[in-house]
């Protein structure tokens, strides 16, 4: 049975770099961003982008993030991956729990999640998600 | 109208390092990979990606790659995105070319790119126009 989650995530540290300059603007950039977790995860998290600006305002990105908490009274981590868009105002991310990824109480943890952030220090993470 | 190409890679350049030790061994790592293009496509890359274990022996990752080259005579670079694995010691992925990524000749370039080992060289299709 698919359980729904819904979490909201904030800031805790971010770094971002440029990793290479290109021609008319564009860049591709490498971030590292930690969160914390309230709702129905509880936790924080370590999340790795690759990210490519085509124009100084949007940029299009690929990512993997482990979260480690509490999610229905089971502890341990995870990790997700996914691809995803800022358009100027929004990220919007869609990811899939890596199979095998879980630990701890979360072994055998499957299923997929929605990430959306604006402008301020955080956003909302929806997960559906069940064991194998 | 919709163009198919080709071209195999050498890797010239890998490496990676382990930036999260994770739990029960599932450790995160990041690999940069510098790469040759000959086919289709003639020039070099800088291919970066993330990489989590996924099962006993393979390994999945996503990633983005700039080329800079010539695609079939026109001359710029451009940038896919991928999602991959390594499943029995071979890599493989499918992606996209990014959109606004073209620069150069290859300006409004877009379509559909994928990786996959033919006659054990990695190769990349890209199937491909112009906006």
């Amino acid at each position: 049975m698919t359980t729904h989650a819904i979490s909201t995530f904030k800031v805790a540290s971010w770094d971002e770099k440029t990793y290479e300059e290109m021609a008319e603007g564009k860049k591709l950039n490498r971030s590292s961003v930690t969160y914390t977790y309230e709702g129905d995860i509880v936790g924080e998290s370590l999340g790795e982008s690759l990210m490519f600006y085509p124009s100084e305002k949007t940029a299009s990105f690929v990512g993997i993030e482990r979260i480690t908490g509490t999610i229905g009274g089971r502890t341990g981590s995870f990790v997700l991956q996914g691809s995803g868009t800022y358009d100027g105002t929004t990220a919007r991310n869609n990811c899939t729990i890596l199979p095998d990824s879980g630990t701890g109480e979360l072994r055998g943890i499957r299923g997929e999640a929605k990430m959306e952030a604006g402008h301020g220090p955080g956003g909302t993470l929806t997960l559906d998600y069940d064991f194998e | 109208m919709t163009r198919h190409a080709e071209s195999a890679y050498e890797i010239k350049k890998w490496d990676e390092k382990t930036y999260d030790e994770g739990e029960e061994g599932k450790h995160l790592t990041q690999c940069n990979v510098t790469q040759v293009y000959h086919g289709d496509i003639e020039g070099e890359s800088l291919s970066t990606f993330l990489m989590a274990p996924a099962g006993e022996a393979s390994a999945t990752y996503v990633g983005l790659e700039r080329i800079t080259g010539t695609l079939e005579g026109r001359s710029g670079s451009f940038i896919i995105q991928f999602q991959g694995s390594f499943a029995g010691g071979l890599p493989s992925f499918s992606g996209i070319i990014v959109a606004n990524s073209g620069t150069g000749e290859l300006r409004g370039l877009k379509g559909a790119a994928s990786m996959e080992a033919k006659d054990g060289k990695p190769t990349v299709s890209l199937q491909y126009d112009f906006e």
